[in-house]
């Protein structure tokens, strides 16, 4: 995906965008080399063990949902309604609010826990000066 | 060795829409009231404690709210400190008026909490209160209140067979308590059908299953207990208060709510009594399914327990454990600042039977319990206060 000037990631740091289709996107974490905690979003230290300078990772491509809800009444700027869940990385033991790419009429038949997902990044919503804030989000994967 | 602590006076305005007020004038009005429910002059106050959450985003009156306040009712040279901790703003100044009252420091001192949530913009509104969560993170991909109860509302009905009608069953239960609250926001009572049939906000939440917006004072007068029979015959006394941030485990079981835990065992452990004897309590329902999970975390019963009691009656006025006997968040209103100071005062009439139409039955033992803020799906901060009858 191309930001074009009217775009913005809601938070540098997140995740790796690639400019086209060829590479897979995924999102940037830090682990600690001692305990194994994995930090999402980065961390440049490890409150448990005290250490520093932590490595960077990706976030494994493995995601499945534990619960959602569709919304009617969002945040200031989404476009209602729309899908949104704790989406689990079971390899990292990392948990993700996310917006679930999915048609809010059909999800709740549709969606379950334990739902297979994969990143995809895109416009989350419009601000209020017009631009469009630019994140990750999950789509189901059909089995 | 801590000293106990009692309330000897109350004050609370019905909470509302005030949009004409300004904090300042809501606030004079319940401080000025508490005093004189204790009999207590002005010049007695040794410290002043004021909750306040959203007046930085919604008023011009920043900052010195409690000294602008207080001020204007006598109360000058002591030490004042503004407190604002989300939902659990009122209820952190009762924490901390209660330990520095307990530790010794002073004999006597007024904690009050003011909102004024309503200022002509709903939006304006929904977005300082947003300002609870972490608006960094989770608000940018779309999560605000009623979806972080949402989410958890949904996975009890996995894993527990909760219904959207046991959640209902909180919404009746409270407003009906609220139709007997002259201090309720609403006093209308609400039907299986209507909650089922009302707007839906975020799945399985019904705008009739999340608290109100609305402005709001109340305001409590403490002092040292050995102190408290020169003023009241009818003193309560916080036998203990306890306070909790929240654990942030990514992968925890969010039905779960461990942060009502920790605040519920210190402040079990300072009151020296336990689950078991708690007789009514003050919850904090912001969503129907808030109260759920915070009666259980709490240990008021056991986890997954709570249909059971909604399906039998025992957490109504005249059941085994009533829950909300004002109303609650749902009814009687929510002016964030304001909500624990309030509990306080209805713990307050219902000890000393005061409550009229509302009035619990056995009042001997009370818990308060507000929780504020949310963070990667688990509380920011939750406050349990337990009281009993000084009398």
């Amino acid at each position: 995906m191309q930001l074009n000037e009217n775009q913005k990631v809601f938070k540098e740091g997140l995740m790796y965008i690639p400019a086209d289709d060829t590479e897979k996107p995924h999102l940037i974490a830090s682990k600690c080399p001692k305990c194994g905690k994995v930090y999402f979003p980065q961390k440049d230290f490890c409150p448990t063990c005290m250490v520093e300078d932590l490595p960077e990772i990706s976030l494994d491509s493995e995601a499945v949902l534990y619960t959602f809800t569709i919304v009617s009444m969002g945040v200031r700027g989404f476009k209602t309604p729309y899908v949104l869940g704790w989406v689990d990385i079971p390899k990292d033991g990392v948990r993700i609010a996310a917006q679930i790419l999915c048609d809010p009429d059909t999800a709740a038949e549709k969606l379950h826990s334990g739902t297979k997902l994969r990143l995809d990044i895109g416009v989350l919503r419009t601000m209020e000066d017009g631009t469009e804030s630019v994140g990750y989000r999950f789509v189901p994967v059909e089995d | 060795m801590l000293r106990e602590v009692a309330m000897i006076g109350v004050g609370m305005i019905r909470f509302g829409k005030y949009l004409e007020k300004t904090p300042k004038d809501l606030g004079r009005v319940v401080c000025w009231d508490a005093l004189k429910c204790a009999g207590i002059n002005p010049k007695m106050i040794e410290a002043g404690y004021m909750a306040n959450a959203a007046g930085g985003a919604l008023t011009s009156q920043t900052m010195v709210l409690g000294e602008v306040v207080f001020r204007e009712v006598g109360i000058t040279r002591v030490p004042i400190a503004n407190f604002e901790n989300a939902c659990a703003s009122g209820s952190t100044a009762i924490y901390q008026a209660w330990h520095d009252i307990a530790a010794g420091y002073h004999d006597f001192a007024i904690v009050a909490g003011v909102e004024k949530l309503y200022c002509g913009d709903s939006q304006r509104t929904m977005a300082a209160l947003a300002g609870a969560g972490d608006s960094e993170l989770e608000m940018s991909v779309g999560v605000n209140f009623p979806a972080h109860w949402a989410l958890r509302a949904t996975k009890r009905m996995e894993l527990f067979g909760t219904t959207r009608s046991h959640y209902a069953k909180i919404t009746i239960k409270n407003h009906h308590n609220g139709c007997l609250n002259p201090r309720s926001q609403y006093q209308k009572e609400f039907t299986m059908e209507d909650v089922m049939n009302a707007r839906m906000i975020a799945t399985p939440l019904s705008v009739l299953e999340c608290s109100p917006i609305g402005d709001g004072a109340a305001c409590v007068i403490l002092c040292a207990a050995s102190k408290a029979h020169q003023y009241t015959d009818k003193p309560v006394i916080i036998a203990g208060c306890g306070m909790s941030s929240g654990g942030y485990v990514e992968t925890r079981d969010i039905t779960y709510n461990d942060i009502e835990r920790g605040a519920a065992v210190a402040a079990f452990e300072a009151a020296g009594v336990g689950p078991e004897d708690i007789n009514f309590a003050e919850v904090h329902d912001c969503f129907t399914i808030a109260e759920m999970m915070r009666v259980e975390g709490m240990g008021l019963c056991e986890v997954g327990q709570y249909d059971y009691m909604l399906d039998h009656g025992e957490v109504e006025i005249g059941g085994r454990l009533p829950i909300n006997p004002s109303g609650g968040l749902l009814a009687k209103g929510h002016p964030v600042g304001a909500t624990g100071v309030a509990q306080l005062c209805e713990i307050f009439w219902q000890m000393r039977g005061e409550a009229g139409k509302r009035q619990v039955k056995n009042t001997k033992v009370g818990l308060a319990h507000t929780s504020g803020g949310g963070i990667a799906g688990d509380g920011a901060a939750s406050v349990v206060t337990i009281a009993k009858r000084g009398f």
